[in-house]
């Protein structure tokens, strides 16, 4: 009998020490939920979000149309404001930076959207809901900005 | 005769703000070398190379008995990578961006690059902003967006040497 509760002592132990080590909800930052793949609603690009240190990233992975029409060649950062910067392809290109994730508030902030067709720069708070991400781009004042809705995109492993 | 007095007033007034404004007349370098790593496998297109700098600057400025306050601006004047020859025809272009916790990323050096490069002279952007004030933080990173043209099992290293110039004043 000393045995069987030793055993379930045990085996209760091993499940709490299991169920906080393996899942990786547990040791995960909420904010990390918005690492992966999306799309904007245009359709027109994939962004990789990714965390680099405390903050959180996103690039330009895939391109609809990945050649410009006007000179043949991959599109680059043409309305870059430093002349030197221009080359900077698009495939590639960070247009999502900085964001902090506020477990409060459940949105990641501080951070900037930049828009390669026009060459400008935005404030811009992310807010996720149900693998949707509500991206809002502003100047100056959030009210006065627009919304755009980003969707995820699953990843097939490669084998 | 007011309007007069007025205009001399705010002239002199101008030419106050403008003597005040700290100028630097003096600069020396500052050399970072750092090996920025992407964890492989990697695959084809943009993977980020990455390394958290600790930047002796403060350091060094002691050394040179320059004070923070006495420096106006820190500006990257030159980046060189160096690639492993058993990549060299792999990597297609080098996208360079630093940053820290406190700071917002910003690109600082691009280049495409040529087959066959072992080193690859990046150009420096023209724009460059709190290069200062990143340095300084506490925890700063430098980034390596680099597309590579296949896929890669291996990691990916790129040796960098980056040269900056901190302007300062005299006391």
């Amino acid at each position: 009998m000393k045995k069987i509760i030793t055993l379930i002592g045990a085996l209760a132990l091993l499940f709490t020490i299991s169920s906080f080590t393996s899942s990786p909800a547990s040791v995960q930052d909420g904010g990390d939920d918005i690492i992966g793949l999306w799309e904007p609603s245009n359709g027109k690009a994939r962004v990789k979000i990714e965390k680099i240190g405390s903050k959180y990233y996103g690039k330009i992975v895939w391109l609809r149309e990945p050649i410009d029409p006007a000179t043949q060649k991959p599109k680059v950062d043409k309305n870059n404001e430093d002349e030197k910067m221009r080359n900077v392809p698009l495939r590639g290109y960070r247009m999502l930076k900085d964001f902090v994730y506020d477990e409060e508030s459940k949105e990641w902030s501080g951070g900037t959207i930049y828009d390669p067709e026009s060459g400008s720069l935005y404030s811009c708070v992310i807010t996720m809901k149900n693998d949707v991400l509500d991206i809002r781009g502003y100047v100056g004042v959030k009210a006065l900005g627009r919304t755009d809705t980003w969707k995820r995109i699953k990843i097939k492993k490669k084998n | 005769m007011k309007i007069l007095q007025s205009s001399i007033l705010v002239f002199s007034l101008l030419s106050l703000m403008v003597a005040c404004t700290p100028e630097a007349n003096n600069s020396k370098e500052f050399t970072i070398n750092t090996v920025l790593t992407a964890s492989g496998p990697l695959f084809e297109g943009s993977n980020t190379c990455q390394a958290e700098i600790s930047s002796n600057i403060a350091e060094y400025i002691k050394e040179n008995g320059i004070t923070k306050e006495q420096i106006v601006d820190v500006t990257l004047t030159s980046a060189a990578a160096t690639i492993d020859t058993s990549n060299l025809n792999l990597l297609e272009s080098i996208n360079l961006q630093v940053f820290s916790d406190n700071f917002p990323m910003q690109n600082v050096a691009f280049a495409n690059v040529e087959d066959n490069s072992e080193k690859v002279d990046l150009e420096v952007a023209d724009v460059q902003e709190q290069l200062k004030a990143i340095l300084f933080d506490g925890k700063s990173y430098i980034i390596a967006d680099a597309t590579i043209k296949e896929d890669l099992d291996d990691d990916l290293n790129l040796n960098m040497e980056l040269v900056f110039s901190i302007n300062y004043h005299k006391k």
